[in-house]
């Protein structure tokens, strides 16, 4: 009889694991998964002409008298995420206003979240506007990036006016960079036409710049680069082409890296476009960046790119800069570079550190390795 | 270094970090502010970020220990940033450290989504605190875009940046 029981204890138990355990591997959604969490929307499985019939016989009201009607808090908020497409479309705000006036709830926030992203596609202004009055921090700051830039897809130029008739704060900057890079992923000059239109937007002009010639990269590589290297010299802003060069090489560096050395003079635009490309090497493909710096001009422009370069290697391969530096002979090492060698070197293997230290003759590189250690701190 | 995710390799450690951290979040957000001035802080060496592979959904938003307690509802994923070093050149102690991961829409973006923020503590006058690693709620971004660690430090006059270190590839975020 005890066996018995044992044995149905024990069954339960593997039941109650085995459907928990699978209850639980259903809540967890794998990586790049887009399922959309609540709600759907549903203009996948209707024509237009159904979705506005349907819209016209739609009454907020109605729904509100509905849900007031409800007494069970978890029921009013079914009623609201079963109508929430319908009546976002027909009364964003009154939806939007409803569910803010809600008590803290597990649905709440996402019924709101869904809600402005359905508003955000047809009325990038109003979203925008309920945001600023009801959200604060850093849900202020990713929503107001959202709306602005599904905003610039259907219309960049307003949505840009827009934003920059607010006042200037973080959130609103970072929209407006953000949105300009979509924008100029479509219509790269109207974008950057924008930008030179605008006297009043002082120094934020050269980040929206570079945030259009990034969107042109995406789109057009080689139009970017050039038409970045023309504006670049009319306003005297070389690390402008630089940015727009690298972001053409965080997604092919073999072809930018070439560019460059063909199309571009020597000078300080090449010079520091070469150091930018120079960092992407590091952390992408080191040898190669070796002989990226074989095929610069020797002087001030391989000694810029080989000093960055070999200052980001020690990042990633703290060990393998550390030996080129103390062998190589073709760049003059800076101290600054010497000093970032030898600190990550120290920081990631003292013993190695040590030993790679004592077999360095005088120079630079060895006074920077004497004072590698000196900022570790003692914890 | 890419440091193993914590939660597959050791449970029980995951969450005895993750009681640690909640607790310096409470007594050093409120208490550890370097004064008025601000400490000239700098990232050191490699970032990492190391994801898990599943996300699951938090109607109130995933707590967070840096800047900003609350990123909004969501799907989150347990996730590692670190550095392998921040240091201090000031002459005085940091004030309270916040370490954040952001999904940059380019290379070189200067602003962009805040998906994670932890409590990096605070860093010694002149000295450098090594192999800062921290692990959190990461919300899905679900897209591709520009990883970037940045630290905010707190001091009497609020939140202010300090330094960043951008990722040269992007990747689904």
């Amino acid at each position: 009889m005890k066996r018995t029981l044992y044995y149905q204890i024990g069954g339960a138990l593997i039941i109650g694991i085995a459907c928990g355990g699978g209850g639980y591997a259903l809540g967890l959604r794998k990586a790049n998964d887009n399922a959309a969490p609540l709600a759907r929307t549903d203009t996948a499985e209707h024509s237009k002409a159904s979705r506005e019939s349907r819209l016209k016989s739609f009454d907020p009201a109605t729904v509100k008298r509905e849900i007031d009607a409800e007494k069970s808090q978890l029921g009013r908020f079914r009623i609201a995420q079963e109508n929430l497409d319908k009546w976002v479309a027909k009364d964003p705000v009154g939806a939007l206003n409803w569910l803010a006036s809600q008590p803290a709830s597990y649905r709440k926030q996402e019924l709101i979240r869904l809600a402005l992203q359905q508003f955000a596609e047809t009325d990038g202004r109003g979203a925008a506007e309920w945001a600023l009055e009801n959200l604060e921090g850093a849900e202020l700051n990713n929503s107001l990036i959202a709306i602005a830039n599904e905003w610039a897809l259907q219309n960049g130029r307003e949505a840009a006016e827009w934003f920059l008739a607010l006042p200037g704060t973080r959130e609103r900057d970072a929209a407006v960079e953000n949105m300009m890079f979509v924008w100029a992923t479509n219509e790269p000059k109207a974008a950057l036409s924008f930008v030179d239109g605008r006297a009043d937007l002082a120094d934020f002009a050269s980040t929206l710049r570079r945030a259009s010639l990034a969107g042109w990269s995406k789109s057009d590589p080689e139009g970017a680069v050039a038409a970045s290297l023309d504006i670049s010299k009319k306003q005297n802003d070389p690390a402008q082409f630089a940015n727009t060069i690298a972001n053409w090489a965080t997604v092919d560096l073999a072809k930018s890296s070439e560019w460059l050395i063909r199309n571009v003079a020597a000078g300080t635009a090449r010079n520091v476009a070469a150091a930018e490309l120079g960092v992407i090497f590091a952390q992408q493909s080191p040898q190669e960046g070796l002989g990226f710096l074989d095929k610069l001009n020797a002087g001030e422009e391989r000694d810029a790119a080989g000093n960055v370069f070999a200052a980001e290697w020690s990042t990633v391969g703290a060990e393998d800069a550390a030996e080129w530096a103390a062998a190589q002979n073709t760049i003059k090492l800076s101290d600054e570079a010497a000093a970032e060698i030898s600190m990550n070197y120290f920081a990631k293997d003292p013993e190695g550190f040590a030993k790679w230290k004592a077999a360095l003759p005088a120079g630079n590189l060895k006074s920077a390795a004497d004072r590698a250690g000196e900022f570790a701190e003692k914890e | 270094m890419m440091n193993p995710p914590l939660w597959v390799t050791n449970k029980m450690k995951t969450v005895k970090v993750r009681f640690g951290i909640a607790l310096m979040a409470m007594v050093s957000t409120f208490a550890s502010t370097s004064g008025t001035k601000a400490a000239d802080l700098e990232l050191r060496g490699y970032a990492s970020v190391n994801e898990s592979r599943f996300e699951s959904y938090s109607g109130f938003g995933a707590v967070q220990n840096g800047r900003y307690s609350n990123l909004g509802a969501g799907y989150y994923r347990r996730t590692t940033v670190g550095v392998d070093g921040i240091r201090n050149y000031s002459s005085f102690n940091s004030g309270s450290i916040s370490m954040e991961l952001w999904a940059m829409p380019y290379y070189g973006a200067t602003s962009g989504t805040v998906l994670m923020t932890t409590n990096a503590g605070t860093v010694f006058r002149r000295s450098t605190k090594l192999n800062v690693y921290r692990t959190g709620n990461k919300m899905a971004y679900d897209g591709f875009a520009f990883p970037e660690v940045n630290i905010w430090e707190f001091t009497r006059s609020g939140w202010g940046f300090r330094d960043n270190i951008a990722f040269t590839r992007n990747r689904w975020m």
